[in-house]
Parts: C-alpha cells; sequence; structure tokens
C-alpha cells in the first residue's frame, strides 16, 4: 500500500475591502510504499516500535492498554487457568465468576486473590481522586472519586498481612501507585527503597511497579533517576513499554545525564537504543552497537526491521510536487541506498545468527529488490517455503514479477484486472501492492498510446471534469464505443456512481473543452443531443445561471447569492434571458445569439450585446464570481496543477506532449482561467462607443477599472500568489496602481455627478479611498 | 499537652464582646469594627462537609450566621490543558442551607502563570462556583472569596483574574502577614475586603516554634504603624496538627489531628525526645505516611495566649479590622480550645 502524506497545503487567500480576489494552492506528496511485512520476526513488546509512517506505535495506541505481560505474571500463581480465564478474572466486577474461577485453588491462595481483584476494582475508578479533567461538577459527581489515603491505608495493612509473595507484591504495586496519584511523591519512593528485592522483583510486575517509582522522582524533579528507571522500564517491560518511552522522552526533555544511575553495560546502551526507535539515530549504528552483548533478542529484531523499512522507505520517491513525469517511484536505487543496502546485508550476516535461515532469505532478498537486482532477489526468495511465511512470499513474488514487466499484454492486462478486484479486499496481502501495480500498468498503457486505459487505470471518470484534453476525451468515447474488454471492465470500475453512459458523460465534457475554447459552434453541435448538455443536473451542477450577464458594484465574494449580480439588463432585450439557471446548450445559445446581435443588429442591440458580452467573458475571468460555475465546480477549487518547479501547468499539455509517465495525479483543475481583459474590454469599449446613456456609461466605465484592477493585480510589479512570497497588491492606491488603473480618473472626472457613481460610492470601499484623494 | 473540654457552650458572650480600648471617639477604627461585627464565622476546608451533632448544636449556640466553604482549588492543568479545578469538595451538608456560605477557592500562582487563558479560566471559575451552588444550595451566591499566596511577580495575573471575579461576585480575598507588610512590593489586590491570615504563619520544619501561631512572628510582619487600603476580617487558629519531617527537614508533611495519643500508645515505633516531638524508631505506615527510623513527628496545638498576644498586636495597628473568622470547622478543632479565653 502505498502511502500519501501531503506536506503543503498552501493556500493564498486575500480579500480586499473593494477588490476581491482568490488565489490557488498546490500540494506536495510523500510517497512510500509498505510492502515489508515486519511481522515475520519475533518483536515481543516492542511491536509499538516497529517503523510505521502513518500510525503511532504502530496502530497499537488505539488498541488501548497492554496487560499481556501482566496476565503472565497471573498465570504463574494461577497455573490452572488460561489466559483467557485470567484476563475474564481480573476484569470483572462480578463476585460470582470471581468465586467460580478462584474456587479450583487452595483457599489461602483464592482468598487472597479475590480480596485483591475486590479492592483493586475499587482503587482503579477512577485514576486520580483530586484531579480531574472537567469544569462540570456533575461530571465530577459522576465520577465518584475515591480517597487514595484511605486505599493506601487497606493496601498497606494487607500488604503486611497476606501470605501470597504475589498478592503483596501486588498490594506494594498499589501502595506506590497510590502514592503517586496522590501527589505524595516522597513516600512512594520512600516506601519502594524499603522494598525487599525479593518483593521487587524482576518480572513484568516488577517494572509495573518501576513505572511509579519512576513517576515519582519525575515530580520531584529528580529527573536523571526518573529518566534511567523510565528506560529499563521500556526495555523490559512488555506492557508498560509506550507509556515508559513517552515518559523517558519527556524526562530527557532537558537533555540530563543519566550515565551514572545505568549500572550494568546493557543498560549502558538503553539510551542509544531507545533513540532508534524513536527515529533519531540509524539503527543500523544500534545494531553495530549491541554487538555481542546480551539485549532481549526481541530488541534486536525491532531494530533490524526498522532498518529494513527505513531502506524501504528510503528506495522509495520522496517528496514530489504534480504531475508524474518519471518513474517507476519505487525502488529508486541510488548510490546511497546501495550502501546503506549493502551494509545492512553485511550486519545481519554477523550479527543476525538468531535468525532462521527462512527469516534471512526474507529479509536478503527484499535486500537485493531494493538495491535492484530482482534475478537474486527471486532465488533468495525461493528458499522460503514455510507455511507461516507464505503470505509474505507471495506478496514479494508478485512484487518482484510486476517490476520486471516492459510491455503491457492480454495476459498481464488480465492479470491485472485481478489485482484491482483484489484491492476491494484488506485481508489480502496482495492488495499491498495495487498502487505499485497501477503505476506500472498505466505506465505501460501510455507507453503503448491507450491514453484512456491509462486514465482508468488511476482516475474515475469524474477527474475529467478539471482535465482539458482533447486527446484524451476523444480516446475515452472511442474506447465507450469499443468492444474491448478490459476497457469495459475499466469503464465499469471507475464510473462510482455516474448514471450517463460513458459516451455521453465524456462527449458531454467535450462540449465542455469547446464551451472554455470558445469554439461555440463545435459545442453546440456535439451537446444539441447530449441529455447532459440540455439538463441542469441536480443541484444545478451542470448549470449556469443567467445572472452570469449580470455585473455587480462591490465585486464580494462571500455570497453565493446570484442576486448579489444587480444589474437586470440580461433580463430585457436583446438577450430578454429569465432570471434562472441556463442548462449548458441554453448557454451557448445565448452567447452565440449576443455575438450575432453585437455584429447584426441594430445600433442599440449592438449596444448591449456588447455590453452582456463584455459581462460574460468578465464573470468567467479568474475574477468574476462564474469562474468555477462554467466548470461545473465551485469557485473556490481552482486550485492547478504545478510541476516540481511549482510552476503552472496543464495536464492536457502534458498529455499532448507525451511527457506523462502514466495519469496518476492529473486530476487537479487544468482550466487555468483567463486572466487577460482584452476581449472583455473591446465588448465594453463597443458598448461605451455606441451609448449617450450617462448612467450606463458610468457603470461600464466602473467596469473597465475593474479590468484595470485585474490588470494591476496580475502585473509584473504584483504577481498575485503564485508562490509564498509572491508580493501582491494591498490596496494602495500609488504610482503602481496609477499607471494600471486608468479608468478611475475618466470615472471620477467624466460619470461624477452620476447616480450610479453614488451609489458606487457606497459599496465600493477603494472608489471611496480614490474619491476622498 | 492540654485537651480542652467541651465549653464552647459556655462561650457565648465572649464573643460578642470583650476588650474594647476606648470609646468611639478615642479610637473610631475601633469603633467601626465593632460595629460591624457578626457572630462567630468559620473556616471549613476539606474535602467533606459533614457535621456531627456537637459542631451543628456548636454553630446554633455561637450564634453563627457565615461559613466560609473551601470548594475547590485551582491548578496548573498537569496533564491536562489549562488551568484545573482540584480537590472538589465532595458534600456539603444540607444544615448549611441555613447559613450565609461564602465559596472560597484556592488559586495557586502557576495556574494564572499564562495570562491570555485568565478571562476563560474566571468564566469556568464562576461556572463551577454556580454549579456547586447550585447542586448544594438550590441558589447562587452572590460573595465568593479567594485564597492565594500571591507575590510580587504573580501579582499581575492574579489581580487581573480578582478583576474578573469582582465583575461575577462581590469578591474577598486572603491576605498573608507577608503580603501586608510588603503591601507596596506585592500590590495591593482589587476587592473591597480582605481575610487577614493569622494561621500557619511559622516555618513547619522548626520545631522549637509553634508554626500554627507564634505572636512574635506576627509581631514582625505588624506594628503599630501598619496599616493597609482595605479593611480586614481576621482568621484565627483553633486546630491541631502533626507535622512530620524527615531526618534533613527537607520534606515536610502534615497530618490535619493531633496525634499525640497514637504516638503515645506505640512506643515500638516513637520515642518522645521533647515535649510533643516524637522521634520514629522502627519502620512503619502511619496515617499513610511511610516512616522510618529517624524521621521526627511533632504535635502543634493552637494556644489561646498565642491567639490574644497576636490579636494584640493587631489592634494595635492601624489596620482596620471588621470581623473574626475561626479555622476550620470541625468537632475536633472547636472542642480542643476554651473559645470564651479568645479575646474577639
Amino acid at each position: 500500500m502505498k502511502q500519501k502524506i501531503t506536506l503543503l497545503t498552501v493556500l493564498a487567500l486575500w480579500c480586499h475591502s473593494a477588490f476581491g480576489a482568490c488565489g490557488d494552492y498546490y500540494y506536495g506528496q510523500v510517497s512510500t510504499y509498505d510492502v515489508f511485512d515486519q511481522t515475520i520476526l519475533d518483536v515481543g513488546g516492542f511491536r509499538p516500535f516497529l517503523l510505521d509512517l502513518s500510525n503511532t506505535y504502530y496502530g497499537d495506541e488505539e488498541a488501548g492498554e497492554q496487560d499481556a505481560g501482566n496476565l503472565k505474571v497471573w498465570q504463574q500463581l494461577l497455573t490452572k487457568s488460561s489466559i483467557d480465564v485470567i484476563k475474564i478474572l481480573v476484569y470483572t466486577d462480578n463476585d460470582h465468576i470471581r468465586q467460580k474461577v478462584l474456587s479450583e485453588y487452595p483457599t489461602s491462595v483464592s482468598t487472597e486473590v479475590s480480596q485483591y481483584l475486590q479492592y483493586v476494582h475499587k482503587a482503579n475508578t477512577p485514576i486520580n481522586t483530586n484531579t480531574v479533567n472537567t469544569w462540570s461538577y456533575a461530571d465530577y459527581k459522576e465520577s465518584q472519586p475515591y480517597d487514595t489515603d484511605a486505599l493506601i491505608d487497606i493496601a498497606y495493612e494487607r500488604y503486611n498481612t497476606v501470605s501470597n509473595l504475589q498478592v503483596k507484591r501486588r498490594y506494594a504495586y498499589q501502595i506506590v501507585r497510590l502514592y503517586f496519584y496522590g501527589k505524595r511523591y516522597d513516600d512512594g519512593i520512600a516506601f519502594y527503597d524499603r522494598m525487599p528485592s525479593d518483593e521487587k522483583g524482576n518480572d513484568e510486575l516488577s517494572y509495573y511497579l518501576l513505572d511509579f517509582y519512576a513517576g515519582c522522582h519525575f515530580r520531584l524533579k529528580n529527573t536523571s533517576i526518573a529518566a534511567a528507571n523510565y528506560l529499563r522500564v521500556w526495555a523490559n517491560s512488555y506492557d508498560r513499554k509506550i507509556g515508559a518511552y513517552r515518559s523517558y522522552h519527556f524526562a530527557q526533555q532537558k537533555d540530563v545525564d543519566i550515565s551514572q544511575h545505568l549500572k550494568t553495560s546493557t543498560e549502558q546502551l538503553y539510551p542509544t537504543l531507545i533513540a532508534n526507535v524513536s527515529g533519531f539515530a540509524s539503527e543500523q549504528d544500534a545494531i553495530r552497537q549491541i554487538g555481542n552483548q546480551s539485549v532481549d533478542p526481541t530488541l534486536y529484531n525491532v531494530l533490524l526491521l526498522r532498518a529494513v523499512k527505513s531502506l524501504e522507505n528510503a528506495a522509495s520517491e520522496s517528496t514530489r510536487y504534480g504531475l508524474k513525469e518519471e518513474g517507476p517511484s519505487f525502488p529508486i536505487v541510488s548510490d546511497e541506498l546501495f550502501k546503506r543496502g549493502s551494509a545492512l546485508k553485511s550486519l545481519v550476516h554477523q550479527s543476525g545468527k538468531h535468525l532462521d535461515s527462512e527469516q534471512q532469505s526474507l529479509i536478503f532478498s527484499y535486500i537485493d529488490y531494493l538495491l535492484g537486482d530482482i534475478a537474486s532477489a527471486n532465488t533468495k526468495l525461493s528458499n522460503t517455503t514455510s507455511a507461516k511465511y507464505m503470505d509474505s512470499k507471495k506478496v514479494l513474488k508478485v512484487l518482484y514479477e510486476v517490476s520486471g514487466w516492459d510491455s503491457i499484454t492480454p495476459d498481464r492486462e488480465q492479470t491485472m484486472m485481478q489485482w484491482l478486484d483484489t484491492s476491494q479486499s484488506d485481508d489480502d496481502p496482495i492488495f499491498k501492492l495495487t498502487d505499485i501495480v497501477k503505476e506500472r500498468v498505466g505506465h505501460l498503457y501510455l507507453k503503448d498510446g491507450q491514453l484512456a486505459k491509462s486514465f482508468l487505470v488511476h482516475n474515475q471518470w469524474n477527474a475529467v471534469n478539471e482535465i482539458f484534453s482533447l486527446p484524451l476525451l476523444d480516446d475515452l468515447i472511442d474506447l465507450a464505443n469499443s468492444n474491448d474488454k478490459i476497457g469495459t471492465q475499466l469503464l465499469a470500475l471507475r464510473q462510482n456512481g455516474i448514471t450517463s453512459s460513458p459516451n455521453e458523460y465524456f462527449t458531454y465534457h467535450k462540449g465542455m473543452y469547446y464551451l472554455v475554447n470558445q469554439d461555440y459552434d463545435q459545442e453546440r453541435e456535439l451537446l444539441e443531443n447530449n441529455n447532459l448538455g440540455n439538463s441542469i443536473g441536480s443541484k444545478g451542477r451542470r448549470s449556469i445561471h443567467a445572472r452570469v450577464f449580470s455585473n455587480w458594484i462591490n465585486p464580494s465574494y462571500s455570497s453565493d447569492d446570484p442576486k448579489a449580480m444587480t444589474d437586470s439588463v440580461f433580463l430585457s432585450k436583446p438577450l430578454a434571458l429569465s432570471d434562472t439557471t441556463l442548462s449548458r446548450v441554453e448557454l451557448v445559445n445565448a452567447i452565440q445569439s449576443l455575438h450575432h446581435l453585437s455584429q447584426n443588429g441594430k445600433e442599440w442591440e449592438q449596444k448591449l450585446s456588447h455590453y452582456l458580452l463584455g459581462n460574460y467573458y468578465y464573470n468567467i475571468s479568474n475574477q468574476g464570481r462564474y469562474r468555477g460555475n462554467l466548470l461545473g465546480i465551485g469557485n473556490y477549487r481552482t486550485y492547478h496543477q504545478r510541476d516540481r518547479f511549482n510552476t503552472l501547468v496543464r495536464s492536457a499539455d502534458y498529455i499532448e506532449e507525451n511527457k506523462l509517465y502514466n495519469m496518476e495525479y492529473i486530476n487537479a483543475n487544468d482550466f487555468i482561467y483567463s486572466g487577460e481583459m482584452s476581449q472583455v474590454r473591446k465588448h465594453y469599449r463597443a458598448a461605451l462607443s455606441l451609448s449617450d446613456d450617462e448612467e450606463l456609461n458610468a457603470r461600464i466605465t466602473y467596469l473597465l477599472a475593474l479590468c484595470d484592477q485585474k490588470d494591476l493585480y496580475y502585473s509584473q510589479e504584483y504577481i498575485h500568489g503564485d508562490k509564498w512570497g509572491d508580493k501582491v497588491y494591498d490596496g494602495t492606491y500609488d504610482d503602481v496602481a496609477a499607471k494600471y488603473l486608468k479608468s478611475l480618473p475618466v470615472l471620477k472626472e467624466k460619470f461624477g455627478n452620476t447616480d450610479f457613481y453614488q451609489q458606487a460610492l457606497k459599496s465600493c470601499g477603494f472608489l471611496r479611498h480614490y474619491d476622498a484623494m | 499537652m492540654l485537651k480542652y473540654c467541651y465549653a464552647i457552650l459556655l462561650a457565648t458572650t465572649a464573643f460578642s464582646c470583650t476588650d474594647h480600648n476606648g470609646t468611639p471617639e478615642e479610637n473610631p477604627k475601633r469603633f467601626q469594627s465593632e460595629m460591624s461585627s457578626s457572630a462567630t464565622q468559620f473556616y471549613h476546608w476539606k474535602k467533606s462537609l459533614v457535621l456531627d451533632d456537637v459542631t451543628k448544636d456548636a454553630l446554633k449556640t455561637m450564634e453563627t450566621k457565615r461559613v466560609y466553604v473551601r470548594y475547590f482549588d485551582l491548578e496548573e492543568g498537569g496533564q491536562f490543558s489549562g488551568p484545573q479545578p482540584t480537590y472538589l469538595i465532595d458534600t456539603i451538608d444540607q444544615v448549611l442551607k441555613d447559613y450565609d456560605i461564602v465559596p472560597v477557592i484556592y488559586v495557586k500562582n502557576e495556574a494564572l502563570s499564562d495570562v491570555y487563558q485568565i478571562e476563560q479560566t474566571s468564566k469556568k471559575v464562576k461556572s463551577l462556583i454556580d454549579e456547586i451552588s447550585m447542586y448544594y444550595f438550590g441558589k447562587t451566591i452572590k460573595t465568593i472569596q479567594v485564597d492565594c499566596d500571591w507575590t510580587k511577580s504573580t501579582a499581575k495575573n492574579y489581580f487581573y483574574f480578582l478583576e474578573w471575579m469582582n465583575y461575577y461576585y462581590d469578591t474577598e480575598v486572603t491576605i498573608r502577614l507577608h503580603q501586608i507588610k510588603y503591601a507596596e512590593e506585592t500590590g495591593v489586590p482589587p476587592v473591597g475586603k480582605g481575610t487577614l491570615m493569622c494561621y500557619n504563619v511559622g516555618n513547619l520544619a522548626d520545631f522549637d516554634r509553634n508554626s500554627i501561631l507564634d505572636a512574635q512572628i506576627v509581631a514582625s510582619y505588624i506594628n503599630s504603624e501598619t496599616s493597609y487600603p482595605i479593611p480586614l476580617d481576621v482568621a484565627l487558629p483553633i486546630y491541631d496538627q502533626t507535622v512530620v519531617k524527615n531526618r534533613t527537614s527537607e520534606h515536610v508533611r502534615l497530618i490535619n489531628e493531633n496525634c499525640l495519643e497514637d504516638l503515645k500508645n506505640h512506643p515500638r515505633h516513637f520515642k518522645e525526645v521533647s515535649d510533643g516531638t516524637y522521634e520514629v524508631i522502627a519502620d512503619t505506615i502511619y496515617r499513610t505516611f511511610a516512616l522510618s527510623p529517624g524521621m521526627q513527628l511533632q504535635v502543634e496545638e493552637s494556644e489561646i495566649s498565642a491567639i490574644n498576644e497576636s490579636l494584640e498586636v493587631i489592634r494595635n495597628s492601624n489596620l482596620v479590622i471588621n470581623d473574626y473568622i475561626l479555622y476550620h470547622l470541625d468537632s475536633t478543632s472547636i472542642t480542643n480550645i476554651n473559645l470564651s479565653e479568645i479575646n474577639l
């Protein structure tokens, strides 16, 4: 499974009281592959410290408190009971069950255990008598806090009187624990220090005790003692590793020297080892340092597995942006990776004596694969035959095979479809490889010129909403009309709830391509008989409001209400539209009608047609409020694809120039809105030249000023939100602004006495600012 | 060590009038004090406020009208985010519905270290106080008291917190001796009334002096020239306690009881080394404390002489004194001492 971590989501959003604008954002991803099975070695309680970039503590933190170690200690006393039964016994508050389980044991044991478990049930709820994470008294009363001092009294009395050593030790644990929660840290330390060594022991229970003892020291700011003891708990306990790991790092925040408190040479290694499982140092260095010292083999194993996973991560593609030009993204063999992998193999040869031959074969096989030697990887993999490693072997076998494909064949297509279907189930380990298979097959399709299939390997149909590529749309339509069996399966797999036929759907989008490119004849021809082109769809997704031909005085971006567009000329002749939504066909009819009238109509028709066309082209420009609506997407989803150099690019260009490795990550908005205002100005100026209506002319001059303002935003002096650090226009009327905003003086001087000007002054802060100068 | 009998029922008149030190014309502040003086008030500081019959009777006999009840402490959040309420009161005897209750919250300076959280914290504190009042008394309460050992460095945040509490309530505060003496440095809290804490004045580890109250210590902070901008009540001790300290006196703990009888009765673990002071001679857990040989325990009692001498010091100052509050409301404390001998 490929893990994708979005690193950057950079949103540049800038608005001004008078002039609003939205930016766009770009994103990058880190891709890593989680192929290697880390469960092939026994890591005991260190499982949470396996390397996992997606989950903290390998996902074990969510699994709740660990108790396996504690239950095993119980089993040493309750030898006739299974772990499952002991677990029920320990957690139940039902006395009948308790007595039933303990009836198998002598009274001396059953009485003391039963009494202890009843006590613990009380002492465990809630954890702290005096500190509650609530400001609600009702919640506090609900929590039924207990009195730690009273509980310590009981525990101490029984600690002195019970005959069973394990039960006595458990009371000792409760005493130290309750001292800790009662904030009586000195007393906890004093009690622990006075305990005879046989009561402290060296089993899991001893580390439960030590954990709270360390806690008492920590709260008293005896940080080095606390850290050393947390380390011991981390290294030796089964259940309390995560807690001790966290506590150790808290205690070590001041970087205290704890070496004086670490007694043996093995203990002296602990700081290095914990640093390694924290990802702050090389696992290989840690394995080397362990050398021949007798550390728990599970600790060795976790470091080794982390080292292999670390190599796997290093072989994965690092952070990248935008369209996928190069591949494969895994494994990427560099000189550095080769050195690391070779060193790891050598290290395992030297120090991994406790590993069996099949474990070694699996590890060496995978390292060879990461280093690019698929043949050797396959040979070593064949040495693994045990059933317990079959899942791991199956995954690696497929991985090696797919990585060796250099062309697409019908058999491979068929195999790919099986894997894509397998991806529906997380249970099958093959699921891990889906992204790798898709990347490879998608690439091979593209290499073979099969654009549509390559697209469908990675994308749902609706990704074409934002890709304006004629060759891709044509290929998708061709595929939809073909009898290609795999193509049909792929189309079905990626339909994702769309009810239209593929032909109708992709033809509609081809029509949209022509709409965006202002080839209205082609658009109408494609959409005239297309259901999608003639309907508005649910929630008006394929509609645009007739107010796209209107305009506004205050270009606020805060409202989606079309009534914010106050100018109602579009409701009258020559357009005479209703105040309603238009299908795409109705839209193109209106545009074409206006273009015709602007050339061939009567003078007043020409004037108003130019005026309405100016409105339309402004409204679909990158500052217009219908810029996203035109495409059936929201105005705020107007981010664009970027290449690795963070430059705006279009997927369509990459497709046409054959620059893509495959079609993964191409579904960002490809339509780069027009920032160029000449078409808008042309129509407004034509309207102005035909008009002697002072009020209309004042409004048109104001709209021309908005065009000037857009030029200012996108001027050389101000690059609007392309990248972080870009200088953006801050709304000041300075020399640069004066250079671009040429219509403003005209508006003020020529139309300052119009009603429109007074109305605009009320609505537009920038105009007020200018007018007052 | 003296143990007083249940003399409180005889002490009624002692609380209403004693040494006036002159006429109102001669000493106007004194007159003001007596004019506003009411029946004896009490503090209650434990988690559980359940009154036995002795205490209930005593409250009636002494015509007590007002009881200061600690609701909760406000501490730094620790494992939780932001300041948190701790040691919330568990129960309040319904008998107290008939009394004028003043909720008290104890605030640790660290809880107010982030000035940006103070406004929010004050709202939460207000909400919790009201919830507890509603829970036990079916109504909200107008007057509260805030107890905090603020210093020069923490005064700014604490006073800001008080401004917020003043917005919600008629807020009183506790004042410690050092805050009277060094008022210019530590500042004067922005409230209308304070309570001078005349107990816990000494060093617990110093077994040569009674840490509960020592008039000499009071006199080292207050003299005839001492004044304070806001009127004060005076809180006086009637409790006993036992102090536990380790060999080096680095760690000192308190048992809020007079343990003298226990110490006498356990010679296997405790040996008397001087009047009221015992040394641990064998490991033991006592009152939940893990005690080791060499550690010492000292029983401290509130003493009439120390109380009256301290009152004398205070009355000879320019402090404006209104009422008196006795610490602590429980049957042990109120039977500890012959209250009629206190010169209130």
